[in-house]
């Protein structure tokens, strides 16, 4: 036996061990989420939310959304901002140095004027250059901040500055909420009595395609390019079976960047906003729950199930790419920054379950899998490879990953049923079925690229250009 | 009179055009903010009832657009479940006329309607 | 090394589990669109018999009901459906409306179906009976209700608790005699709001659940005592202030700045260097609403503190006390250093707005 194939031997067995190991987690965090969100749909059927709407007695919310180039939609966006059903809530929009005409649109629409306001800097940031209100009584609620462009972190720390209510939720300003999200993300704040619930995070959902009208979702679409549609699949997958479960086990580490809820005290306590790190959604998600097993508080992340932001998903490769590198560098820099947490039972289950995880199956998965691929392919001329084994081990879980796909597909009809025809189903499991070849690898490359350029050091957020949310991509608006 | 109805759940907008009906008023609806709106532009009702919380705009939305494009006096009820004080406080203080809280009586509305019915009467 | 053969037996286990999902899924979705056709027939046929009903006027009578509405009642999730407008319609409608609604419910014998529902063993089932009985305002079950407010299942006990609340008003709130889990937050909210319906007569009970061993139940009797201006138990809320628990001294301070009398203010300072930051904070809000000229001084040496944040809420209850306040305020020795003096600007400019 020549050392190659031991060595052959022994890298196959090794990845199948980890696929095996792999394979199991997403099982038995599919089902453990089916339950919870099952247990949450019976609990919404006789919950009236409109209750919360009213009251004075609910937690105080600053809705924080940083804009940058954000153009003409920015009018309509802060109006469909400014119409959300709840009472004790402000809403602060952060220019962070707009080259475009943002700030002076926004002056002109909501009739503002400069005010003196102690802005008090508890998380340092760059400098905030006014602050703005509007003369009419019925924008009373907003508040429009110009700074020095910094980043988004810089931009959100500056609105947690300026933030006067005890919650802060932070949204990517063109993002389209359903009418009832802020009280859906507001309740799971009153809902533990012995525990400190410090941040609570919702369904993200793809628009492309969608119709929207005024900042308002009104019908919902499958996205008819491959790219977005794909993108929805994975969300499916992500948010229905994964977060779900996670946030039962009390381990969730990820709030979306594109909404999410947090107690303005401890984001503080815990100093705002990384913006040495592209990741700073996951990252201070990560550092608020260290800092709370820290001082051995009990604490709470929460997760709800319902679809309550929209959001246009990257339509081509070239965007999608470097959204998914700058993931993996955040992902990098997170387990990086903490990287004292893992398997450190000072930690909890935070150390002992949700970092590992998130270290072997979300970092080194996409590595494992290129170097698996990188050694078949080395190892093809000499002519190591038992064909048969290899073959079947690759169908095996491709088998695997369609049928998974198609059972996240079975629990979104089963639970919130957004895509109704039987034609939308079967494009959706035909993207199932493509999305082991078209999709993944590409996804896989980037997280290569994305640890390589880490390496490098780079760092910037590259520059998103939108094609904007009112445009479906057929000519059919209203 | 020429009733305008804003109202998203449909049982409560058949009941309201009912009993309107029944009382001899000629009633439009609508289901919600854009359209009342819409519908107010293009009907010139002479009396609007609206819910608060409705898809698209609110009904407090309603009252400051109507106030502010309009200069007659196009008078206001909001019937809403949302009685709390300080949304009554605002709701008047944009410029509406009456607020009926839910749970409310189809008679008592009747009657509320019927104030706002001046100089009509002789017509009908 | 592992034979494919295994692998091989996977694979066609997970191609069969895959067609047959695939083949579930379009056919639930057939079976959901014909039952959404169905559902606008039932909608509109539903619909119409409320509206009959709401505007009924022979109370006596029956409410004459179709043969083919009788024939599809036997149907469950019409039964479900019609339940649902009912309640609906009922949580919108008062007076005689009101009564017909509940008097067309009865007709049709929806209740002998909730009340089988409070014995089901799945909690949504439960829960889902227990409000459906409080909204039609089914009072002579009051007994099954009360024994259920402090079931296991937390969804159930906050119905049934809403329910006694709904039928009984304060004399409801008795289970908090007894209730032994927590009341969560949004539960007591619920509570305040169905409470807010009915005229507030001079309950008692408060002074017990000020004394609870159950944290949450003293929390939500100190909000009680606030939003009922109980001036007569200030020296019991005051007695909290004591408690180890912080929710609860938090409650206190915010409880008190509602029923405050001449020894609040000297209590309060009394009780503010001892206190953690958020209590800090909360004493000095409170005095943005109650202080007068002679807690002045004691203001003014809280401009002093560490904290920005109890700065900027000092200043502002100095404002709030009048021109004194304010001359006091701008004339203080750090006026016009950083950061009073852009405080002393903002608030300048709340003062206008």
């Amino acid at each position: 036996m020549s050392w190659q194939i031991i060595l052959f031997d022994f890298f196959t067995y090794a990845i199948l061990a980890f696929s095996v190991t792999l394979i199991s987690c997403y099982i038995f965090i599919g089902i453990y989420s089916i339950d919870e969100v099952r247990n949450y749909l019976h609990k919404n059927s006789f919950t009236d939310y409109r209750i919360l709407a009213a009251s004075t007695q609910t937690p105080s919310i600053s809705i924080l959304a940083p804009a940058y180039n954000e153009g003409a939609n920015i009018i309509e966006n802060v109006r469909s901002l400014l119409s959300i059903y709840y009472n004790n809530m402000e809403v602060i929009i952060i220019n962070d140095g707009s080259k475009d005409d943002s700030l002076e649109k926004l002056i002109a629409a909501y009739d503002l004027y400069k005010v003196d306001f102690f802005v008090n800097e508890q998380i340092k940031t760059k400098k905030v250059r006014g602050v703005y209100k509007s003369r009419n009584n019925v924008y009373r609620k907003l508040l429009v901040v110009d700074k020095e462009n910094g980043g988004k972190a810089d931009a959100l720390n500056v609105g947690v500055n300026i933030a006067k209510n005890n919650y802060v939720v932070c949204i990517d300003v063109d993002c389209v909420l359903e009418q009832d999200a802020l009280l859906k993300l507001a309740k799971p704040f009153l809902e533990y009595p012995n525990h400190r619930v410090i941040a609570t995070g919702g369904v993200i959902r793809i628009a492309n395609g969608c119709e929207i009208e005024k900042g308002r979702l009104v019908k919902v679409r499958l996205p008819q390019q491959f790219l977005p549609r794909v993108q929805t699949l994975e969300y499916i997958r992500a948010f229905l079976l994964g977060r779900m479960a996670w946030s039962r086990l009390n381990g969730l580490l990820l709030i979306s960047g594109a909404f999410g809820a947090f107690d303005k005290e401890i984001v503080i306590k815990c100093g705002g906003y990384d913006h040495k790190t592209v990741g700073e959604d996951m990252e201070l998600v990560v550092r608020m729950r260290r800092y709370m097993e820290e001082i051995r508080q009990p604490y709470k992340v929460a997760f709800i199930p319902d679809p309550l932001c929209w959001t246009e998903a990257p339509a081509t490769f070239k965007i999608l790419g470097r959204q998914r590198n700058r993931w993996t560098r955040g992902t990098i820099e997170t387990l990086r920054l903490h990287k004292i947490m893992f398997f450190n039972p000072r930690y909890g289950f935070l150390g002992m379950v949700s970092y590992p995880y998130w270290f072997f199956f979300e970092f080194l998965a996409p590595i494992i899998e290129f170097v698996g691929m990188a050694v078949f392919l080395i190892s093809c001329p000499f002519g190591l490879i038992n064909w048969g084994f290899f073959l079947t081990l690759l169908a095996f879980i491709f088998c695997f990953g369609v049928l998974y796909s198609i059972f996240a597909i079975l629990m979104e009809v089963l639970t919130y049923y957004q895509y109704k025809r039987q034609k939308d189903i079967l494009n959706l499991i035909l993207t199932a079925v493509l999305e082991p070849f078209v999709f993944h690898p590409f996804v896989v490359w980037c997280a290569i690229r994305g640890n390589i350029d880490f390496l490098r050091k780079k760092n910037s957020w590259g520059e998103m250009t939108r094609q904007g949310l009112s445009s479906p991509q057929k000519p059919n608006r209203k | 009179m020429k009733i305008l109805i804003a109202e998203d759940d449909d049982l409560m907008l058949k009941t309201l055009e009912f009993r309107l009906k029944r009382d001899g008023h000629e009633v439009i609806v609508t289901r919600d903010g854009k359209e009342a709106l819409e519908k107010i532009a293009s009907e010139t009702p002479d009396l609007v009832i609206t819910d608060i919380m409705m898809p698209y705009s609110s009904g407090l939305e309603i009252i400051s657009a109507v106030r502010h494009n309009y200069t007659h006096r196009l008078p206001i009820i909001i019937l809403s479940g949302m009685g709390q004080e300080d949304v009554v406080l605002e709701a008047f203080q944009l410029g509406a006329d009456d607020f009926i809280t839910k749970p409310f009586s189809p008679n008592e509305l009747t009657v509320r309607v019927r104030r706002f019915d001046y100089g009509k009467a002789t017509n009908s | 090394m592992v034979k494919p053969q295994y692998f091989i037996l996977a694979i066609c286990c997970f191609i069969i589990i895959a067609l047959l999902l695939v083949a579930f899924i379009l056919i639930y979705i057939h079976l959901k669109n014909i039952r959404s056709k169905k559902q606008q027939k039932w909608a509109h046929m539903a619909r119409f018999l409320i509206r009959k009903a709401i505007f009924f006027e022979e109370i006596q009578n029956h409410i004459p009901i179709t043969t083919r509405v009788q024939k599809t009642l036997t149907d469950v999730s019409f039964r479900r459906f019609l339940t649902e407008e009912l309640l609906k319609a009922k949580k919108n409608l008062s007076g005689s409306a009101a009564d017909n609604i509940r008097h067309l419910y009865l007709q049709l014998n929806l209740d002998r179906y909730a009340l089988a529902g409070l014995k089901n063993r799945r909690w949504y089932i439960k829960a889902q009976s227990i409000q459906e009985l409080s909204v039609i305002g089914l009072k002579e079950h009051l007994v099954k209700l009360y024994r259920l407010t402090n079931n296991v299942n937390d969804l159930v006990r906050m119905e049934a608790q809403i329910a006694v609340v709904n039928f009984y008003g304060f004399e409801g709130l008795r289970f908090l005699d007894v209730v032994s889990y927590p009341i969560t937050e949004w539960q007591q909210i619920k509570l305040l709001q169905e409470l807010s319906k009915i005229s507030p007569d001079n309950f008692n009970g408060i002074e017990k659940w000020l004394k609870s061993a159950n944290k949450t139940v003293v929390i939500f009797a100190l909000k009680l005592v606030q939003n009922y201006h109980r001036f007569e138990l200030h020296d019991v809320v005051a007695e909290c202030l004591n408690d180890v628990n912080q929710h609860v001294k938090f409650q206190a301070i915010i409880t008190l700045g509602e029923i405050f009398d001449a020894g609040t203010s000297d209590l309060l300072m009394g009780k503010f260097l001892s206190s953690d930051l958020k209590h800090q904070l909360a004493i000095i809000k409170v005095f943005q609403n109650i202080a007068t000229e002679d807690e002045i001084p004691f203001l003014l040496d809280q401009l002093n503190h560490a904290n920005v944040d109890i700065v900027l809420q000092t200043a502002g209850a100095l404002t709030k006390i009048g021109p004194i306040g304010i001359n006091s305020l701008t004339n203080h020795e750090l006026a016009q250093e950083y950061p009073l003096n852009e405080i002393i600007a903002h608030l300048k400019n709340e003062l206008v707005a």
